[in-house]
This record gives structure tokens, C-alpha cells and sequence, in this order.
């Protein structure tokens, strides 16, 4: 077993660098004069050499990468000219304040999600299943912006009972801090909601025409026993949208974040990649990506819980 | 009289069916279905699978029950078990330990599944769940119906391993279905039907899925517990070898209908429906050079069945009456009968 999580650990590795050479290399070939927006109208040629030869930009492109990557490892993700600060401190913030907007999303988004699919697979065909198929596809085609905005009017122009944007922390008291979640969380999560109700609907309905479930009756197994058996064996399709999801959301919404004034990674990337900050669109990107890798990983780990045919088989 | 069957003249008449009152429950049989109808809705109409069948079978005895795919066997013993979606239409009487199945509560029904009546499915691979242990599935089963201690359960469940021959059984207890060969998890599935020792048990198709060795020795495990337990078995089979190996008595099912029943040897020895006839010579004898004679044609649409004898537009004896109305229950002897108007009633021979 340990073996096994540690091989698939393993794996994630080259995944890893395979990331950090392709953004590098995209973002080396885009168009456009990283040095433009740094220097003044008036600089000289020398001026320009002597900032390129400062920041490294008059090595070769592989050495710049050797060296960029040996940054990175070690946690420096260069200083952000722009911005003055430090790379790494700007992601560790926007990082946290996304990954607070993430977690709730994300578990308010998949239990509803689970919930809703668990209960129209179940009841395939009724009423709930019409209602939760329908709400699906509804939350699927609506974009999150639109709702977003359809929630800021209602709740912050009309009633006046949230705030329009922004996020306080805890120490400014627990409602203020959940008042400013609400609106976000509910947007953000509405396409989790919905993709994870149809793809557990879907395999569960799938996972009740297995024949093993004939089994379980014919022992006369209560019912609630057999959707314990139905649903261990649905979960696998579940985790991996489930993985998707989350790493969606960590990545930030740019549409969100921008909407609510929420200063997350989707802000930061949104703003750098306007103001041509090379080093920030770098990292968050690099982040962003990471961040699948492991996701990735966890899911295929905790599938092995749920499906032990994995963790012998393999 | 082991077995007797029972078919209304016409259809959708109910034949008064005669219990003599000096039998005691003692020789009563342990099941007793009468007139049992199975129908599903398409979109063609009613499909009939189980069509008007009656039998009973006596506590250890082994009823076969012979037909192609789409006979109604599989239906039928769905039908027993009340596993049929609720869309399903059901009549008639299914009477186990004088109790009335058809008309039990779906939970009453849920409490005598696994109890007085169990099944033995045809997949091994696909009956039992993939991801709960050996273990973790007779457990459940075994507290499903005795409340006990989890480590009771277990050693239950190893004794019933020990039950149905398993080698090494304490491994297997461990071990998941996808580490078992076909014939272990065979006899994991029949173990699992064993454990509250059940009156009635529902073979369906058991050795089908089967290498031929496998299957033998699958059968002989049947023909033990058969022997040991003394439960009744309704073994369901395409396979007239498979039928013959482990039947006492042997129904021959076309198109819902039973068309003929009886002893295995009257069966075997003197067929008289040409279906059963065309089932004997479809198997290939020892020191048989030709081809076996295969039945031509195939089974008739369920949903929409001809008002005569199913088996008629196949049959190469088949007149003028035959497809007019459904033959009459000819009974050639006390233990054999036959829904076929060439059949020679008992004394006329």
C-alpha cells in the first residue's frame, strides 16, 4: 500500500516539471517587451542593458530557466517590479484568500451537489429527479457572473441585507466574516452544484442496474443498505469531477473574485497579466497548476479507499 | 407425487384447484405456485413472460426447469424472490410454508428474502459486489437476518465457507470477489444464499458462467447441499446434460408456458412435446457422428402470442388444431404431463 502511494507520489514529480517548462516557455515566447512597462520614456540603450543584464534577461533562455526553476524550488519566485513586493508574498495572501472562498464552495458545492444526485438517482424518474435534472442543466448554462450580479442586485442594491463586495476576517466577528462569503460561495458554486449532481446521478442510476445489486436484495438487505453498496461503488466518477472541482476553485474565478472585489489569485493573475507582470502571471500560473497536480493525487489516493481493486490490482 | 402441474383449460379461467382435506401438512408441499402470471409493460403492450404456470415441489426435491433464453425461467423465479420492478404485473399464487408470496407487504416480502427463500445468480464475476470483502458481504447477511456480534457473524461466515468447500477459507474470508476464480466466487454467491438456511433456493442458471469442470464440481456441491439441507431447489438451466445431472423432477418452459413436466426419466426416456423432443435430439450423444438436429425457427413475441399452441409455428407436426386454441393438459401418466394435442392420454396407449 505504501509502496503503491509512494509510486503514484512519484509520478506526480515529472508532472510537476513538465508544468514548470511549458509556462516558462509560453510565457517566454509571448510577444510583447517585458522591459517596456519597467523603463522610462527617455531610457538609452544602456539604460536598457544594464536592467536586462540585472534582471538576467541577457543569458540564454535555457540558463534563464535553469535558474528561474532553481528560484522556484527554493520558494523565490522573483520580486514583482510592478507591484514592489515580493513574488512569493503576493501569491501567499491571494492564495489564502482564495483557498477560504475555495473550501466553502467547494463544500458547500459538492455535498449539494452529491445530495441532489443521490437523491434524483435514487428516485430516477420522479418529480425530484425531473427537478434536480432540470436545475442542472440550468446550473450548467447560467453563467456564475450572471448570477453573481443577479445576487449582488437583489441582496445588496434592493435589500440591502449583504455587502456588495470585499471579505472580512474573523476578527471583525463571525456574520461579518459569513455576510461576506454568502454572495461568492453561492455563485462560485453553483456549476460545482451542478456538475456533481449529474455525474453522481448518472453513476448512480448506472450502479443500480449492476447486477450485484440483485445480489444484495435477494439477501433482503434493507434498502438503506443497498444504497450504501450502490454508493461506495458510484463514488469513483464522483471523486474525480469532485478533484476537478476543487482544483477550478482554488485556481481562483477571475470573474468572481473581480465582481465581489475579492482580492484572490483570479484578481492577482487578471491584474498581472494587464500590467504585463511577467513574474506574478509566472507563479500564479505555476501555482494554479501545482495545485491539480496534487489534487490529482489526492483524489487517486483516496480512490484507492473506495475501490480496492486499485490498490491490489495495480 | 412429487410434482404435479397444473394449467387452466382456457386462459384466464381459474381451475378450481382440488386440496383433498385429509392431507396433512406434513405431506403438504413446501411450495405450491398456481397460475402465476409475470407481465411487463412495453410499448407493444402486456409482454406475458410467465404465463398462467402452476407446479409444486416437496422439501428436497430438485426441480429443473428447461428452456431457451427468453422462456420465462429467469422471469419466473424473479417473480418468486419478488424481485420484479413495481411496473410488473403479477397474478396468481405463490405459496411457500402456506403462506402466499404474491400477496405479501413488500416488507414482509424483503424479510423472507435471504430467510425462506434465497437465489443463486448466473454471473459470479458481476453478482457479488466488487469493492466489500467476502467477508464484509456474508456478515451483513448473516445480521441481516440473526442479530449477533460482529465476530459471531465472522465465524459464521467461515463455518459457511467451509460449507461450500472453499480451500483456505480463512484467506478467502479476506480476500475481494476479483481475487477469487469463477468457481470460489460461485461458491461464495451459494454461500451466501445458505445462510439462514433457507426452505427454497432459486438456482438460476448456477453453472452456466462456468468452465465445464468447474461446473461439475459445482453441481455436485448443489446436489450435497440438496442432500444435507434438505431445501427445495428450483434449478434453472438451458442445459438438458446440466438438468439431467441434478433434477429429481424437470418442467420444460416455452414461451412462459410449462409445456410439458414430469420425472426426470419420463422425461428423458419418453418426451412427448415435440419442444421437449427437439430439446433431447439438440444434444450431442456419446458416438454421435452427425450433426444434432437443431428446433428451427425461434420463440414467438411474448407481447403479441398466437391464440393457439406457442410452440406451433416451429413444430413439424404441427395441424390445422394446433393453431386454433391452446391444447389441452394431457396427462400421459401420473407423473408426467404434456400441453400438446398429439399426446396420447394415460390409458389410451
Amino acid at each position: 500500500m505504501l509502496v503503491l502511494v509512494m509510486r503514484r507520489a512519484g509520478m506526480a514529480l515529472p508532472t510537476l516539471f513538465g508544468v514548470t517548462l511549458i509556462i516558462y516557455l509560453l510565457l517566454s515566447i509571448l510577444p510583447g517587451d517585458p522591459l517596456a512597462g519597467l523603463l522610462p520614456q527617455d531610457a538609452t540603450e544602456a539604460d536598457r542593458a544594464h536592467l536586462a543584464s540585472s534582471l538576467g534577461l541577457d543569458r540564454a533562455l535555457p540558463v534563464r530557466y535553469v535558474m528561474w526553476l532553481d528560484d522556484v524550488v527554493r520558494g523565490d519566485f522573483g520580486y514583482s517590479q510592478f507591484r514592489r513586493r515580493e513574488v512569493a508574498e503576493l501569491i501567499s495572501v491571494a492564495w489564502r484568500n482564495t483557498a477560504s472562498l475555495a473550501v466553502y464552495s467547494a463544500t458547500f458545492g459538492l455535498l449539494t451537489g452529491v445530495a441532489l444526485g443521490t437523491l434524483a438517482g435514487v428516485y430516477r424518474g420522479s418529480r425530484v429527479d425531473r427537478f434536480v435534472t432540470g436545475f442542472a442543466i440550468v446550473g450548467l448554462s447560467v453563467p456564475s457572473f450572471w448570477v453573481a450580479i443577479l445576487l449582488l442586485i437583489l441582496f445588496s442594491a434592493q435589500l440591502k441585507v449583504l455587502p456588495a463586495g470585499g471579505l472580512a476576517t474573523f476578527e471583525h466577528g463571525a456574520g461579518n466574516y459569513f455576510a461576506h462569503l454568502l454572495m461568492p460561495v453561492l455563485s462560485g458554486s453553483m456549476v460545482s452544484i451542478a456538475i456533481t449532481a449529474r455525474v453522481s446521478r448518472a453513476s448512480i442510476v448506472e450502479t443500480f442496474h449492476a447486477e450485484f445489486v440483485d445480489t444484495l436484495r435477494a439477501k433482503g438487505l434493507r434498502e438503506w443498505q443497498v444504497l450504501a453498496h450502490v454508493a461506495k461503488n458510484a463514488a469513483s466518477p464522483v471523486l474525480t469531477t469532485a478533484g476537478l472541482q476543487v482544483g477550478f476553485l482554488l485556481g481562483g474565478s477571475v470573474l468572481i473574485e473581480t465582481i465581489f472585489s475579492w482580492p484572490g489569485l483570479g484578481q492577482l493573475v487578471f491584474n498581472a497579466i494587464a500590467a504585463r507582470d511577467l513574474p506574478v502571471v509566472q507563479a500564479t500560473t505555476m501555482v494554479i497548476a501545482s495545485t491539480f497536480v496534487l489534487l490529482n493525487l489526492g483524489v487517486d489516493l483516496i480512490q484507492m479507499i473506495f475501490d480496492p481493486r486499485l490498490k491490489r490490482g495495480a | 407425487m412429487a410434482l404435479r402441474v397444473s394449467v387452466p383449460v382456457a386462459e384466464h379461467t381459474e381451475e378450481p384447484f382440488a386440496w383433498t382435506g385429509t392431507e396433512t401438512s406434513h405431506d403438504r408441499p413446501l411450495l405450491r405456485v398456481r397460475d402465476l402470471v409475470t407481465q411487463f409493460p412495453t410499448r407493444q403492450g402486456w409482454l406475458t413472460a410467465v404465463n398462467h404456470v402452476s407446479y409444486e415441489l416437496r422439501a428436497g426435491r430438485v426441480l429443473g426447469v428447461l428452456g431457451e433464453s427468453g422462456s420465462g425461467k429467469s422471469a419466473m423465479l424473479r417473480t418468486i424472490l419478488g424481485l420484479q420492478p413495481t411496473s410488473t404485473r403479477i397474478s396468481g399464487e405463490v405459496i411457500l410454508r402456506d403462506r402466499d408470496l404474491i400477496s405479501m407487504s413488500p416488507r414482509e416480502r424483503k424479510d423472507i428474502r435471504g430467510e425462506w427463500v434465497s437465489m443463486v445468480f448466473q454471473d459470479p464475476m458481476t453478482a457479488l459486489d466488487p469493492v466489500f470483502t467476502v467477508e464484509q458481504q456474508l456478515v451483513e447477511t448473516i445480521r441481516r437476518h440473526r442479530p449477533m456480534s460482529k465476530a459471531a457473524a465472522s465465524e459464521r461466515a467461515l463455518e459457511l465457507l467451509k460449507t461450500v468447500q472453499i480451500s483456505s477459507p480463512e484467506r478467502r474470508l479476506k480476500a475481494y470477489p476479483f481475487e477469487l476464480s469463477g468457481g470460489m466466487r460461485q461458491r461464495v454467491v451459494i454461500a451466501m444464499a445458505l445462510v439462514s438456511s433457507p426452505s427454497l433456493l432459486l438456482a438460476d442458471e448456477p453453472t452456466t458462467a462456468l468452465d465445464v469442470t468447474v461446473q461439475a464440481r459445482v453441481l455436485d456441491l448443489f446436489r450435497e447441499l440438496k442432500d444435507g439441507l434438505g431445501m427445495a431447489i428450483i434449478f434453472v438451466t438451458h442445459d438438458l446434460a446440466v438438468a439431467a445431472e441434478i433434477s429429481d423432477d424437470i418442467a420444460v418452459m416455452y414461451a412462459g408456458r410449462i409445456v410439458e413436466s414430469g420425472r426426470l426419466e419420463d422425461i428423458v426416456r419418453s418426451p412427448q412435446h415435440p419442444y421437449t423432443r427437439g430439446l433431447l435430439e439438440a444434444n450431442i450423444r456419446p458416438g454421435q457422428t452427425e450433426r444434432p438436429e437443431a428446433i428451427p425457427g425461434a420463440p414467438p413475441n411474448l407481447a403479441n402470442l398466437p391464440p393457439g399452441c406457442s410452440f406451433a409455428p416451429r413444430c413439424h407436426a404441427a395441424r390445422g388444431e394446433c393453431w386454433e386454441a391452446l391444447p389441452h393438459l394431457t396427462v400421459v401418466s401420473p407423473t408426467q404431463q404434456v400441453r400438446c394435442v398429439l399426446a396420447a392420454p394415460e390409458g389410451a396407449r
